[in-house]
Formats: C-alpha cells, sequence, structure tokens
C-alpha cells in the first residue's frame, strides 16, 4: 500500500509562546490544530515567522496568531520523536537529524547586527537541542538509530540572507563530510538506512533545523541515492518541515 | 516541498536557490546602494508578502492550486 509522505512545520502560538504543529495528516491523539483550515503558504509563513526576520501571521476562522517565541523550536527533533512515536507506537525509528552549521563569527559589523544576533541566539538553540536529544536519548545512537550531521566549520560567515553565498555552503558541506569523523557517521548512518530498508518495517526520520537550507540540501544529496533514494514509492515515509519554510524532514517507513 | 508537494530533491534546491533571492532583500533595499547584505532598515525584517507570493508562484509551477490545503487529501489510510 502506497502511503504518502507525512509532513509538518512547527510554528509558535503568539499569544503563550507554546509550540504549535501544523500537519498534512491526522493525528488522533492531538489538537489536530488548523486541520482542514491551513494552507500551505500559511503553514509556511507560521514557520517562517521568526523575530527579526518575517512578521507574525493570523491563520484561520478563530484568527490564531503565530510568531516568534523566543526562538525555541528551531530544532524540532524532539517534536519528531513524539510525533512519530505517537504515529507507530512501539516501532524502531531511524531518525538522521540535518543541521545547519556554527553559527556565524564577529566578522560582521554596523546595521545587520541584529540579524545577525538573531540568527546566532538560533544556531545556539538548535545545537542546545542537538546536545539535549543526544544526552536523552544516548540509546538510539548507541543502536545507531539516531544520527546529526551539521557542518562545523565554514559556515560561520555566511548569513541567512546571504542567498549568494551558495559557493562557499557548498565547499563547507563538502569539506565537512569528508572528515575522518562525519565520514564514519555518514557510512555508519548508510549501513542503517540499508538495513532498516531490507528489514521492511522500520522508518527513517530526516530532521532539519531551520537556517540555510542549502546546506541541508547539500547534505541530503550526499545521502544514499542521492537523496532520490529517499523519495522511492515504496515506503511510508513522514516528512517534517521545521521554522523556515524550506527545512525538510523525512521519515518513511517500509511497508510490508 | 518534498512532502506536501511530492518535489524531488533537485527540485526543491532549485526552488530554494530561486526563492531565496527574491525573499531575502531587505525592505526598500531600492534606496540601498551598498550591497543588500550589508544593509537593512530599522526594523530589520524581510518582506513577508514576497514569501507568501514566492509560494505561491512554487505551487503554481508544480500544479498545485496556490490556495492548497496543508491537508494531504492522499492521506486517507491508516498506519
Amino acid at each position: 500500500m502506497l502511503i504518502p509522505p507525512l509532513s509538518f512545520v512547527v510554528a509558535t502560538r503568539a499569544s503563550n509562546s507554546q509550540p504549535a504543529i501544523l500537519r498534512s495528516f491526522e493525528n488522533t491523539e492531538s489538537d489536530n490544530l488548523l486541520f482542514g483550515e491551513c494552507k500551505v503558504w500559511e503553514a509556511c509563513r507560521a514557520t517562517s515567522a521568526a523575530p527579526t526576520f518575517f512578521d507574525s501571521i493570523t491563520i484561520g476562522r478563530r484568527k490564531q496568531k503565530f510568531a516568534d517565541g523566543g526562538m525555541v523550536y528551531n530544532n524540532p527533533v524532539e517534536q519528531v520523536h513524539q510525533e512519530a512515536e505517537t504515529l507507530w507506537p512501539g516501532q524502531e525509528k531511524l531518525l538522521i537529524s540535518i543541521g545547519t552549521g556554527d553559527a556565524p563569527g564577529a566578522s560582521f559589523n554596523g546595521n545587520i547586527q541584529t540579524l545577525i544576533n538573531a540568527m546566532k541566539a538560533i544556531v545556539r538553540d538548535t545545537q542546545i537541542k542537538a546536545d539535549d536529544f543526544h544526552r536523552t536519548h544516548h540509546s538510539l545512537v548507541e543502536a545507531k538509530l539516531y544520527f546529526r550531521f551539521s557542518v562545523a566549520q565554514g559556515l560561520e560567515n555566511v548569513g541567512l540572507e546571504e542567498y549568494d553565498a551558495v559557493d562557499k555552503i557548498a565547499d563547507a558541506t563538502d569539506t565537512y563530510i569528508a572528515k575522518p569523523e562525519p565520514r564514519q557517521k555518514f557510512e555508519d548512518c548508510v549501513q542503517s538506512l540499508l538495513e532498516e530498508k531490507s528489514k521492511g518495517t522500520r522508518f527513517a526520520t530526516l530532521v532539519a533545523d531551520s537556517r540555510r537550507q542549502s546546506s541541508v540540501f547539500q547534505a541530503q544529496k550526499s545521502l544514499p541515492g542521492g537523496g532520490s533514494n529517499m523519495m522511492e514509492p515504496s515506503s511510508k515515509r513522514l516528512m517534517i518541515m521545521s521554522p523556515s519554510f524550506a527545512d525538510v524532514n523525512e521519515s518513511r517507513v517500509e511497508h510490508p | 516541498m518534498l512532502g506536501r508537494l511530492r518535489m524531488s530533491i533537485e527540485d526543491c534546491e532549485a526552488a530554494y536557490l530561486k526563492l531565496s533571492e527574491r525573499i531575502f532583500q531587505p525592505r526598500h533595499s531600492k534606496f540601498n546602494f551598498q550591497r543588500t547584505t550589508t544593509f537593512l532598515q530599522a526594523d530589520g525584517k524581510f518582506d513577508a508578502t514576497v514569501l507568501e507570493k514566492a509560494i505561491q508562484e512554487t505551487l503554481a509551477e508544480n500544479g498545485y492550486d496556490q490556495d492548497l490545503l496543508l491537508k494531504d487529501l492522499d492521506n486517507t489510510c491508516r498506519w
């Protein structure tokens, strides 16, 4: 049976700073926030309404407002894990988290300082979330069911708004993935993906942080089958969009 | 794009490269004679309407209604 990819984006409720999950699918154990009402472009706007970058947005007949929440949900790895657990309780999950590199360094000045400070806070938060998840789900790490990739050097001087720095992002990502430690992790990840595939019952989740989507695409292309392998129609998968509209997270189940 | 719109990684990347150039322009950048990346207006924000328009155009380019619901009609079976 062919199951379409399941997607969600994470936003923040403006009134109480609580997380809001906007889904493409029904989750009977959730509030099903704006399900059947929220449009794709509204979801994109809601998840992009980070402070400093874009204005907040009002969605639906009850005029719920989504905005920044002190930059708490920039790395939705915990939300992905919980959502997947609700959908497929008890099943083993392969979780792949793709980060967007180190925080910007001190080479910026002048009137973009506000933007840079906001970005630094976001990136620091994604790293804290990644560290927390690593600690609290150490068994997943040991079982090679959780992998996180994030470019460790070379992206400090590339800002969110620097759409013309794609070459720098590509170079830094290539350099990162070629280093011995990420390389080994990458090979382990490929191995786990292949094993999950042959077992036919598990699923993988791909999580991406907010900011700098190009490095995310770059990293995805490095995955087995150039990323397209992740999309083959025989599998059931969950795709989660995190803050920033183009962020991509994917999870899948091979359907028996 | 990958999930709801079923776009390929390659198409997503191409769309993102195109979108990002339009979206990440500071407001009122026409008054700016320096590189746009070194200049932001006082409110420090990007123009949300540009983002909305760009998303709607991406939807249209991929054969979807610009007001497509996030709810996926294909997603009818249980798991």
